[in-house]
């Protein structure tokens, strides 16, 4: 996505293009929804609805199994932003759905300790 | 609630933050561990940043991105592990706050070459109240340290933990996961089991 800006040139608000990612989201920066972190699973609720193009279908694609917000940002291509701001969409339509973060208990923790342990 | 999140309901996505300087080993730390290559991807300060990239002195809508690399851990069935790298720079630490929120908690890997690397990451946790520990990455060519000497230098309280590590070695990487979930524990235990929100 930045691959034409030169790495060691610094950013020039006056010479930067327009970020070309958001033309994807209609310029939009905020995401419908929020509370969708980089971390959060997002499933589709259905097959791959007619009609849906894109950006959509692929990520309504690799949402047939959980995937995560940042996953799905380093498959589609697009910024984390981006991709919240896609996904946020797609829940508002009711394609995918979004899996609420859990409550982290001791038993929790505990859990999460013995499987690394387990690696 | 849609119609299929009884499915769902058992299936938990927690993270940790792998943090520390430009080059200390972030990248190779994750990829020790990860059950796929590390993942890159980009953040945007856009969606971050209310324009308090001071530096630089600009409005906060420029189009400024930062790599982000991650790697995934399927601990069970149900369960997923993401371990992310901060951003290498302190520049950038305007934007962990939205890579951070809701994180178990955070490595910093430290150079004892360029120790000072990592204060801002040390300042930025504490701050935030974050369980964290420091992982002295041995690298080769470096002389080694007390930890000791190096908690002293570093200033932390006395329940962060200051280990060593080769983040190239997957056991390794490993002991310092499980020693940051047991200070998780710890902490969480000592809130007198109160559950803690994600």
């Amino acid at each position: 996505m930045i691959a034409d800006r030169h790495p060691l040139e610094p950013d020039d608000p006056e010479t930067t293009p327009v970020i070309r990612p958001f033309l994807l989201t209609g310029g939009r920066t905020r995401p419908a929804r929020e509370g969708l972190r980089i971390e959060t699973l997002i499933q589709a609720r259905t097959l791959i609805p007619q009609g849906i193009r894109f950006e959509a279908r692929r990520i309504a694609t690799l949402c047939q199994r959980p995937t995560s917000v940042a996953e799905i940002s380093a498959a589609v291509g697009v910024p984390i932003g981006v991709a919240r701001i896609l996904v946020a969409d797609l829940v508002e339509d009711g394609v995918v759905t979004a899996v609420e973060p859990g409550t982290l208990s001791v038993s929790l923790i505990e859990r999460i300790r013995d499987r690394v342990r387990e690696l | 609630m849609s119609v299929n999140s009884d499915q769902l309901i058992d299936l938990v996505s927690v993270k940790i933050v792998i943090s520390g300087g430009f080059g200390v080993g972030k990248t190779t730390f994750v990829g020790a561990i990860s059950e796929v290559e590390p993942l890159f991807t980009e953040a945007d300060m856009t969606d971050a940043s209310e324009g308090v990239d001071d530096r630089r002195n600009v409005p906060g809508k420029v189009s400024t991105t930062v790599a982000l690399d991650f790697g995934r851990i399927s601990l069970d069935e149900s369960l997923r592990l993401y371990l992310f790298g901060t951003p290498g720079q302190d520049r950038y630490a305007f934007l962990w706050d939205d890579l951070v929120e809701g994180a178990l908690g955070a490595v910093i890997l430290l150079d004892t070459a360029r120790v000072e690397d990592c204060f801002p990451a040390i300042d930025y946790f504490e701050d935030h109240d974050i369980p964290f520990l420091v992982a002295v990455n041995l690298f080769d060519d470096v002389p080694r340290f007390d930890l000791g000497e190096i908690r002293e230098a570093l200033g932390v309280r006395d329940d962060i933990p200051v280990i060593d590590c080769d983040a190239r070695d997957r056991q390794s990487v490993k002991q310092v996961l499980v020693c940051l979930l047991e200070n998780v524990l710890a902490r969480a235990l000592a809130g007198q089991n109160q559950e803690v929100r994600l």
